[in-house]
């Protein structure tokens, strides 16, 4: 090493040292989304929630909420806030106030969207109020008309940008009253302008982007009609969001994909274990429904994992079980591919009921069960004579009331029921929420204690009967601190009317498995049912044909804790740009992807990465492979030219692999890494050069498999490794040999 | 046969045909397997049939369900579009294929079974339903054509109206948009709420029925917002002027009218008189306006505005200057305003009246004891500046003697005046005011000067008078300040004759000798100053103070005096060093060279000394043959001298001496040379160069050196 050498690090250290401190923060990704707390109870009632939470998500963000009837946060407190998101809400709170604090939020550099704005003139007529509106709007880079047009039969779009509008629906029909407003001079852009009887002065921007956020005019964000439940998009919320945002500056943590792979992931609710199937030849000879969904289903696929989750109820024989049904749950968890769930002990519909922890709340319900904890059931009483029906939709609170409610007993008692039925070395591992899929913060927080994931609720839903993005669920939702993940797919209760027509319903999943991947993957291939599946034929042909659809596809098969996890890490990861194209990932527990959208022409530069597995270009993103045995992953992108094929690189990398990849050691002519999955692990890794490789794979039992793979000159190293057992990690080493003769 | 036999044969035909007629055929044998869900034997015995020709309700129906069972939804559809192209009328079927397509999830294909439906048996849940899948689909005309129909055919909900008439008028169909709202208002008149009202006023009016859009404005024109500007709107284009002016003016007398209310409401009454024409009675209601006695300042000056506005409007300037007078006049007027309102009358009667009647205004105004300061000096100030501009300057004049009897006027004012009176060249008045305003002035202030400046380069004995006054009665500095003014007049004796007096009581601290040389200094009396000083140096025993002297003599070029001071400190201090150089130098031009060897010796033993001092001792050894004692001393002269950025001619040529005295004689004879070249008239520079080149033995070049003489360039 010479001196010139030693001076030019040196010098390369310092310049580092000062460079540093200009790009090491953490990129914030909370979007501070403020609703209504006196017009809906909570925040996932709030359209934000339900709507544009998903999106956000999408584009790396995570959403907190905050009620607007509450003091606002003084914008210093908030560095993690990238920007404020405010849905028709300023109408309920002092809007002076507001005014103030969305102007300090706007100084301190945060972005600012408003969906509707301060209503009719007539409810704010003091011309002092006017004026301070006129300033908020001015600072949002709009000016005001002061006017508002209650009734449209006048005004005409002139002006429609078709990337930002008439995504999900044509801007047309009876269009809703609106505000005057307009774009100020070089202050930003609109998408969507209408005209009043062709006079220009009348032009008004309803669909606006500007310096520091955007603005779209009430009711023309989306279609809603009540009386068909119709939700549709005018506005691309991808794109609105995107660059009221300004997010490409963010690689987005990803819960879609792993190993360049959609991930994959199923479990079933144990609802209907003991109802007795009806399917020929089976029915009269009182077999289960679970041991249908047991030899039809669970072992018919044993590639593709499952977990599932038995209501312990079902299974006590002091409460609703059997010999019969406790021997099939033991046969159902010792199988290889299933991982073990719990739903409950009494399996509650109706969460909030029992949040106040007073379990005398339920004895008006007592007399509707069946063996009840104190009197005995009388069931006298129809469905329609109940008044908490009619609220609920629920005839009781849940399914069983042999016990008072106790949530010691429906989590942890259920989850050590469940684990007493396992083999050795198999605990449960996932809590999946029953009835209304709405856990107060106490239940959540005790599966978090219990060291269990959690799951459910959602209800996604992408096909031609619900054709929107507004009814595909965010990842979860945060409630008192604590973390509920969304099943990524709703489950064949909503595709049969609450299991009461149509049973083959299920197999629309697939429209909403197609519709979640292409043109923009936004979910994993998720198959979640339940136990009365096995009841009857359709039914299960529907979630047979929903499996043989997902072995067709190229995914990555996950648990379903797995997959929690996933979503767990979502909230967690934080991103720190460390230089130019080169971002530092840490606390991102089982995410293990990292996105990068318009990302066609870049890609992974190796030199500058470190635990980086792989990289895979789809759809126009760069899906970019996190080592998970590397807890703080750098990242850096370089231009890359060819956007035909992954680029070739001195560096093997992992292009796609339907098992995890992690540890990848590389050195010269080799490289070695563990692996882990389901069935056969199919990879393909892009290495240095052409010619014959040599891998060899090492089992935990210490067996090892050789094979010879010949790699022409697109260098892509294509091999499967055929040990089928699941959970078992395996070494692989690959070298290179030679030259291809 | 018997009969007991024809009995058994009975019996037995009868129970063979009811054992064969018992025995289910196909079709129910296919049922049976349905219901007991034996779906694949069903499904066989139904395909079957299907395929020997029975297309029957009975077979298609439970076929087409077994289908959905095994999930082979395509199938099921298909059969049952089959079925329906053969049976059009059959309802049922009609239905089910609509739910099939609906659970299929195949919208476009139920829209259309739908569409079918409603041609061949409409119902209005059919309708409904379509209808709600025309909005869905964007088909805005499709959805408008069924809602007419369930309007006209069937028992409407006041929704299906309101549906009808915003999808009509958005469609730009406004007049059937009014039909249908008109509609509805005569059959559901409950359902006719406001919203449905607004909607039919707003399209009323934009139709131009205005008579329409009034009825239903009955009663509601109150209401403010928007529905007051609808009826006003609808009183206007129907041209029912006097019911509109009576319905402003009964709405301006409400109680509960708000202040914003009010203030839109004149605004668009005057608007309307002014746009008919209606100047009189414009002018009249914006008058009665303005007499309310309960408006608020702010309503009084928005009105006012109007009001002037309109007089101005109307070329009314005698009003308008009456209004305006009043106004000024008024007394909750806020100064600022009356400034405002008193500039814009002071242009209008300029304009109209002329200037003398402003100069009226004037006067009557600066007349007025309750004008504040500055309005009182805003109205002086355009008051002088007009008599100025008009040349009349005798009254310009006698505002300003007016003005200064202003109690309360503050300094700067003072000043002012009197700067103005100067302007004017009225210089008694402008004495009397500085007079005034120097009563307690200091010496320095700039009133005095202007006093010193009024009474010229020779003052007038009171003048004198006034400031020696201000002297004696002043103490200290200010005192000295004082007499530095008498100076400035030119009282040098009054001055002179102070000092020689009691100097302590003047406030005079320092020597009184040196105050008077000071003055005789200033009076450039020099004969008086060197007998003053020669006597105060023959009396001085202070170092300090000679050194003044010498200062003061080398300034006003008393050489002598300079020396003998200095002579007078080294007899006190005899080694002070600064009066041995000065001496030995003193000495050495007066070549008297035992003095100066003895002084500048003196003066270097203990100092390192300048370039002078060294060079000149240095040559005072040379001349005493102690060459190698002066070495060190022209070295140093060498030395100092390089340390200065520029050498003037006079230290270059020393420079070139010490150097020929140092033995470097080429460097010398160079630096002659350059020197020579720069300066060839200087005689002394040839002549030291000569001498040099004379001493070194270069006869001939001396002789050229000193040939050459004035020849330079």
């Amino acid at each position: 090493m010479n001196k010139r050498f030693l001076f030019s690090c040196w010098l390369l250290f310092l310049l580092a040292a000062q460079i540093q401190p200009l790009y090491a923060q953490t990129i914030p990704r909370t979007v501070l989304a403020l609703y209504d707390g006196k017009g809906v109870s909570e925040p996932r009632f709030s359209v934000i929630h339900r709507l544009v939470e998903m999106p956000l998500n999408h584009l790396g963000l995570v959403v907190r909420y905050h009620d607007v009837n509450e003091p606002l946060p003084s914008p210093d407190s908030i560095p993690e806030v990238r920007g404020v998101l405010v849905w028709e809400a300023v109408q309920t709170q002092d809007p002076g106030n507001f005014i103030a604090w969305a102007g300090e939020i706007l100084d301190s550099g945060k972005r600012l969207i408003m969906v509707g704005g301060f209503g009719a003139e007539e409810d704010f007529e003091q011309l002092s109020r006017e004026n301070l509106i006129d300033r908020f709007w001015n600072k949002l880079g709009l000016r005001s008309g002061n006017d508002w047009v209650p009734f449209t039969y006048k005004s005409r779009v002139v002006f429609r940008e078709p990337r930002m509008v008439d995504f999900e629906r044509r801007v047309g029909g009876v269009l809703p009253g609106y505000e005057r407003l307009r774009v100020a001079e070089g202050q930003g852009f609109s998408y969507l302008t209408v005209r009043q009887d062709g006079d220009p002065a009348t032009d008004s921007d309803l669909v606006v982007i500007t310096s520091n956020g955007g603005w779209i005019a009430s009711g023309y964000a989306y279609f809603h009609n009540e009386s068909t439940d119709t939700v549709q998009w005018y506005v691309n919320p991808f794109e609105f969001f995107r660059q009221a945002l300004a997010t490409d500056d963010l690689p987005k943590p990803d819960t879609t994909t792993l190993a360049g792979k959609r991930i994959f992931f199923s479990h079933i609710d144990g609802d209907g274990w003991n109802n007795l199937t009806e399917i020929y030849p089976y029915r009269n000879r009182g077999i289960l429904s679970s041991e249908i969904v047991k030899q039809e289903i669970i072992e018919a696929y044993p590639e593709l994992p499952v977990t599932v989750a038995p209501i312990a109820g079902d299974l006590d024989p002091a409460w609703f079980g059997s010999r019969k049904s406790l021997q099939v749950a033991r046969e159902i968890l010792a199988l290889p591919q299933v991982e073990a769930g719990a739903h409950t002990y009494s399996h509650p519909f109706d969460w909030g009921f029992f949040a106040d922890g007073d379990p005398d709340k339920e004895k008006p319900f007592l007399k509707l069960y069946s063996r009840p904890w104190q009197g005995s059931a009388s069931r006298k009483i129809s469905k329609t004579d109940n008044a908490y029906y009619e609220k609920t939709g629920y005839v009781t609170p849940r399914a069983y009331a042999v016990k008072p409610f106790d949530l010691e007993l429906e989590i942890e008692g259920a989850i050590n029921f469940v684990n007493s039925l396992l083999p050795q070395g198999k605990t449960v591992q996932v809590f999946q929420w029953s009835g209304d899929t709405n856990p107060f913060p106490a239940a959540i927080e005790l599966t978090r204690k219990l060291g269990v994931r959690n799951i459910n609720g959602g209800d996604t839903r992408l096909d031609r009967k619900y054709p929107s993005y507004g009814w595909v669920s965010p990842l979860g939702q945060m409630t008192g601190g604590q973390l509920q993940v969304y099943a990524s797919n709703s489950n064949e209760n909503t595709y049969t009317d609450q299991w009461s027509e149509q049973f083959f319903g299920y197999r629309h999943l697939i429209r909403t498995l197609n519709n979640t991947e292409t043109p923009v993957r936004i979910k994993p291939v998720g198959v979640y049912y339940h136990m009365y599946s096995g009841q009857k034929l359709s039914s299960l042909n529907a979630v047979r044909a929903n499996l043989d659809y997902a072995r067709s596809q190229p995914i990555i098969p996950v648990t379903t804790s797995h997959y929690a996890a996933i979503v767990d890490g979502f909230y967690t990861t934080q991103i720190e740009r460390t230089g130019e194209q080169r971002w530092r990932i840490s606390n991102r527990q089982a995410l293990q992807t990292l996105r990068f959208d318009r990302a066609l022409f870049s890609a992974v530069d190796f030199d500058r990465s470190h635990g980086v597995v792989g990289q895979y270009h789809y759809q126009g993103s760069l899906y970019v492979t996190l080592d998970r045995s590397v807890p703080d992953a750098v990242v850096a992108l370089h231009d890359y030219g060819d956007s035909d094929k992954e680029p070739h690189s001195s560096f093997p990398y992992l292009i796609g692999s339907n098992w995890r990849v992690w540890g990848v050691q590389r050195k010269s002519g080799s490289f070695n890494f563990e692996a882990q999955g389901f069935g056969e692990g199919r990879m393909i890794w892009q290495v240095p050069q052409a010619g014959e490789y040599v891998v060899s794979v090492t089992a935990g039992s210490g067996e090892i498999r050789q094979q010879t793979v010949t790699v022409s000159n697109e260098r892509q190293l294509q091999f499967t490794v055929d040990f089928k057992v699941p959970h078992q990690t395996v070494q692989i080493h690959v070298d290179y040999r030679r030259e291809t003769v | 046969m018997n009969k007991a036999h024809f009995i058994v044969l009975l019996v037995v035909v009868l129970g063979l045909l009811g054992g064969y007629l018992a025995y289910p055929r196909p079709p129910e044998l296919a049922l049976m397997h349905y219901k007991n869900q034996q779906y694949t034997a069903a499904r066989a015995e139904y395909e079957s049939l299907l395929e020997k020709g029975d297309a029957s309700a009975n077979v298609v129906l439970p076929l087409s369900d077994l289908y959905l069972i095994y999930g082979e939804m395509g199938k099921a559809v298909e059969l049952m579009e089959t079925f329906v192209e053969y049976n059009p009328d059959n309802m049922e079927a009609r239905l089910r294929l609509s739910k099939y397509y609906q659970q299929t999830q195949r919208p476009h294909d139920y829209l259309g079974s739908l569409e079918k439906r409603t041609e061949v048996q409409p119902s209005e849940q059919a309708l409904r339903n379509l209808s709600q899948l025309y909005n869905a689909e964007g088909r805005y005309r499709q959805q408008i054509e069924v809602l007419k129909r369930i309007v006209q055919d069937y028992e409407a909900k006041p929704h299906d109206y309101l549906d009808l008439a915003y999808l009509l008028a958005a469609e730009g169909d406004m007049v059937g948009a009014t039909d249908i709202l008109r509609k509805l208002a005569h059959e559901h008149p409950a359902s006719f709420d406001l919203r449905a009202r607004e909607f039919l006023v707003s399209l009323s009016l934009d139709l131009g029925q205005y008579e329409g859009a009034i009825t239903y404005l009955q009663g509601y024109g109150e209401r403010g917002g928007r529905w007051t500007v609808y009826y006003e709107r609808a009183l206007a284009g129907a041209g029912r002027y006097p019911e509109l002016f009576a319905f402003w003016e009964r709405q301006l007398a409400r109680p509960d009218v708000s202040d914003k209310e009010r203030r839109e409401i004149s605004y668009r009454y005057e608007h309307t008189l002014r746009t008919l024409g209606r100047e009189e009675k414009r002018l009249a209601f914006l008058r009665q306006q303005l007499l309310r006695s309960d408006l608020d300042k702010k309503q009084r000056r928005e009105l006012g505005e109007r009001y002037e506005t309109a007089l101005r409007e109307n070329s009314r300037w005698q009003t308008l200057l009456a209004y305006l007078l009043e106004q000024i006049e008024r007394a909750e007027s806020s100064p600022k305003e009356r400034a405002a309102i008193t500039y814009r009358y002071e242009s209008i009667l300029r304009k109209e009246r002329g200037e003398e009647e402003l100069f009226v205004f004037w006067q009557q105004q600066l007349a007025r004891s309750d004008l504040s300061d500055a309005e009182r000096k805003e109205m002086n100030y355009r008051y002088e500046s007009a008599l100025q501009k008009a040349g009349r300057y005798e009254e310009l004049l006698a505002l300003l003697r007016q003005q200064l009897k202003q109690p309360n006027l503050s300094r700067k004012e003072k000043q002012a005046l009197a700067y103005r009176a100067l302007q004017l060249n009225d210089k008694v008045l402008a004495e009397r005011i500085y007079m005034d305003l120097a009563a307690n002035a200091p010496a320095e202030s700039p009133e005095v000067s202007q006093l010193l400046y009024i009474w010229g380069p020779r003052p007038e004995p009171l003048a004198l008078q006034w400031v020696e006054e201000r002297a004696r009665s002043a103490e200290g500095e200010q005192r000295l300040a004082w007499l530095e003014r008498l100076l400035e007049a030119g009282a040098t004796e009054r001055v002179l004759k102070m000092s020689q007096g009691d100097l302590v009581s003047l406030g005079f601290s320092g020597e009184p000798v040196e105050f008077q040389m000071d003055i005789l200094q200033r009076e450039e009396d020099y004969p008086r100053l060197r007998l003053v000083m020669t006597q105060a140096i023959r009396d001085s025993r202070s170092v300090e103070q000679l050194r003044r002297f010498i200062r003061r003599a080398d300034h006003v070029g008393f050489t002598d005096l300079a020396s003998e001071a200095s002579r007078r400190i080294l007899a006190i201090a005899p080694d002070d060093p600064d009066m041995l150089r000065r001496l030995g130098l003193l000495a050495y031009q007066e070549e008297r060279w035992e003095d100066a060897f003895d002084k500048l010796g003196r003066y270097l033993k203990n100092n390192s000394g300048d370039v002078e001092s060294n060079y000149f001792y240095a040559e005072l050894l040379t001349r005493r043959n102690k060459s190698q004692l002066a070495v060190p001393y022209y070295r140093r002269v060498i030395q100092l001298l390089a340390a200065e950025p520029d050498l003037d001619l006079r230290q270059a040529s020393v420079r070139a001496q010490a150097l020929y005295r140092l033995g470097e004689r080429d460097s010398a004879i160079l630096a002659f040379q350059e020197l020579l070249a720069d300066n060839p008239d200087n005689p002394d520079l040839r002549a030291d160069f000569a001498t040099i080149l004379i001493e070194t033995g270069h006869i001939e070049q001396a002789g050229e050196v000193l040939a050459t003489r004035g020849q330079g360039t």
